[in-house]
């Protein structure tokens, strides 16, 4: 009875919690369906509108807004791939095979882990006006290419699940280095890719700060810098075809998050992750 | 672990087991080898060109003018870093600091096994951190906007006056650290919530035998058990907390806010390459110079952070 009375307590403190944190969205499904005059009256309108596909036919028609998203998707899914890709073969590596200073190399990918040299913008921006990469979306796919978290995040799996005997099995029947890695490697990682995988293609598609320094040219946008221009430009004059897009930018992230609850938590649970 | 240090058996025609050289590792260092080239030239290389950059003052466009020390000079001394410095620890620690509090808190509430509807909660609260930062900023642009923001016309319809939240320094500063705090509660909930789930249940029935309240236990069980945990997240989110950019840049339109109340360090230097709403001219010297202010403080901190740590392991053993 006790027990119940204390449920109760709790919920009476979580439930407005959740509901302030449900809030910003509900908002935003408010403004993107509303009209501007319903924005700024007085009072506000507090319930969606039915003005959704006018917004959105006006934001279709005002930039190439459908262009920002293909491109999103398209280096989003090409960076994840790559960076699980190397991930998942470099840790395998790590934890599974012997070779002379394998200890002491991983030490020194451990290091660079602490070292903030993510903070040094202008000479990395440098280096890519030098290659010749702005206006192209090298920049966002080759640095990024190999994660020492990731690296560690696969070798920590691999040491839990993959079994050594098998290794040594398939090793013995002559099979070759990438065999190994395929048959048995891959599939004792499917949970820690499919984890790192979801994770990465998270920040890649919200990635904000370098596609803005090195693309220039309007077509190339990903969302986040199409979502800021456009906001820039109209969000004095056309609020609702701001918010519509804002609220299509958000929802493959909300759907990709809810389809993969269980490992992105788990993920998170592992104590892997960074904030 | 003898498996795993047992040396590779596959026999071949060139060598013998015991001799093996180093070359007939290819394939190992091969797969390996990305990230240590990759680091070498975007982590390390940029590290030696910026001591360069930091001596010289150019605009990214004409000739570079070399200047010696006097970008460090500036740095020191023209104030800007040190309030784009200031401005960072304000908005940490109204928005990290008490995040991190208020989760653990929450993930103590939602810790009972038999609580309904927790994994509804957990999602709900983990939703924001999974929306571009951008996103965010933009909306909350408008719910915190001074004359049709949804906030001050709540507080007006209860009688209260308006605050001009997006046109005072604190205003801004707040609405940057409600940003942060609403993005980041869920996932601190998620990391405390796991580190919880790892108590055993009878430390917490032996408690309540002894007749200890839930404070009480909360208190002598529940934070020491999850010490770990609390310093992992007190370091991850000290150094992405010292690197806020996006929120401040997308809330105030890449312009800082008024009087810069906002400009972060990271900001500071983004605006120095011209990279954002332009409003000084661009200096690529100084704009390194403050990167190097950055990556400083950043080895401090983590100096910091390693030293507490060490010096709690030792308690505890």
């Amino acid at each position: 009875m006790k027990q119940g009375r204390l449920a109760w307590l709790k919920h009476l403190v979580l439930l407005p919690l959740a509901g302030l944190f449900a809030f910003p969205f509900y908002w935003l499904l408010v403004m993107s369906t509303g009209r501007t005059s319903d924005i700024f009256g007085s009072p506000p309108r507090l319930i969606p509108g039915t003005e959704f596909f006018a917004n959105l036919g006006r934001l279709l028609e005002s930039v190439n807004f459908l262009q920002a998203f293909a491109n999103s998707a398209v280096v989003s899914i090409s960076a994840t791939l790559l960076t699980v890709a190397v991930a998942a073969l470099s840790g395998f590596v790590f934890a599974t095979f012997r070779f002379p200073g394998r200890n002491w190399l991983f030490g020194i990918l451990l290091a660079t882990m602490t070292l903030p040299t993510g903070v040094m913008l202008v000479p990395t921006l440098q280096i890519y006006v030098d290659l010749g990469w702005i206006n192209t979306y090298l920049p966002l796919l080759v640095p990024g290419a190999a994660s020492a978290f990731g690296i560690f995040w696969m070798r920590q799996a691999a040491r839990e699940s993959v079994q050594y005997e098998v290794i040594e099995a398939a090793r013995v029947d002559g099979a070759s280095f990438l065999r190994v890695f395929w048959h048995v490697g891959l599939p004792a990682l499917r949970p820690a890719i499919a984890g790192f995988t979801v994770f990465q293609f998270m920040w890649n598609w919200n990635e904000y700060l370098w596609p803005l320094l090195v693309l220039n040219d309007s077509n190339l946008y990903t969302l986040p810098v199409a979502l800021q221009q456009l906001n820039g430009s109209y969000g004095t004059s056309d609020y609702p075809v701001v918010m519509v897009a804002t609220l299509l930018a958000t929802i493959p992230l909300i759907v990709l998050f809810l389809l993969f609850r269980r490992q992105v938590m788990s993920s998170v649970n592992s104590g892997a992750v960074k904030g | 672990m003898t498996l795993m240090t047992r040396p590779r058996t596959r026999p071949s025609a060139r060598q013998t087991l015991k001799q093996r050289s180093v070359w007939t590792y290819w394939r190992e260092y091969l797969a390996i080898s990305p990230f240590f080239i990759l680091f070498a030239v975007f982590g390390l290389f940029p590290l030696v060109y910026a001591l360069y950059l930091s001596t010289v003052s150019w605009d990214g466009l004409g000739k570079m003018t070399p200047v010696g020390f006097d970008q460090f000079i500036r740095l020191f001394t023209s104030g800007e870093f040190q309030s784009a410095l200031s401005n960072t620890v304000v908005i940490f620690l109204t928005a990290q600091v008490p995040v991190v509090v208020a989760a653990l808190g929450a993930a103590a509430l939602l810790s009972s096994r038999r609580l309904a509807a927790k994994g509804l909660y957990q999602t709900l609260f983990f939703l924001p951190q999974v929306t571009s930062i951008v996103a965010v900023a933009i909306v909350f642009q408008s719910l915190f906007s001074n004359e049709y923001g949804i906030i001050n016309s709540g507080l007006q319809a209860v009688g209260l006056d308006k605050v001009p939240w997006l046109s005072t320094e604190w205003g801004t500063r707040l609405v940057v650290s409600i940003m942060i705090f609403w993005r980041s509660f869920g996932y601190f909930v998620v990391i405390f919530l796991s580190g919880m789930s790892s108590i055993p249940p009878s430390l917490y029935e032996a408690a309540r035998l002894d007749g200890a309240g839930s404070l009480r236990i909360f208190r002598s069980i529940t934070i020491p058990m999850i010490w770990p945990t609390i310093l992992f997240v007190a370091v991850t989110g000290t150094i992405s907390g010292f690197q806020i950019f996006t929120e401040p840049q997308v809330l105030t339109n890449g312009l800082g806010g008024p009087n810069d109340s906002v400009v972060t360090m990271m900001f500071l230097q983004v605006r120095y390459m011209g990279g954002t709403t332009q409003t000084v001219p661009t200096d690529l010297g100084f704009a390194t110079a403050i990167g190097w202010g950055i990556f400083a403080v950043l080895i401090l901190l983590a100096a910091i952070n390693a030293r507490v740590m060490g010096k709690r392991r030792k308690e505890a053993s």
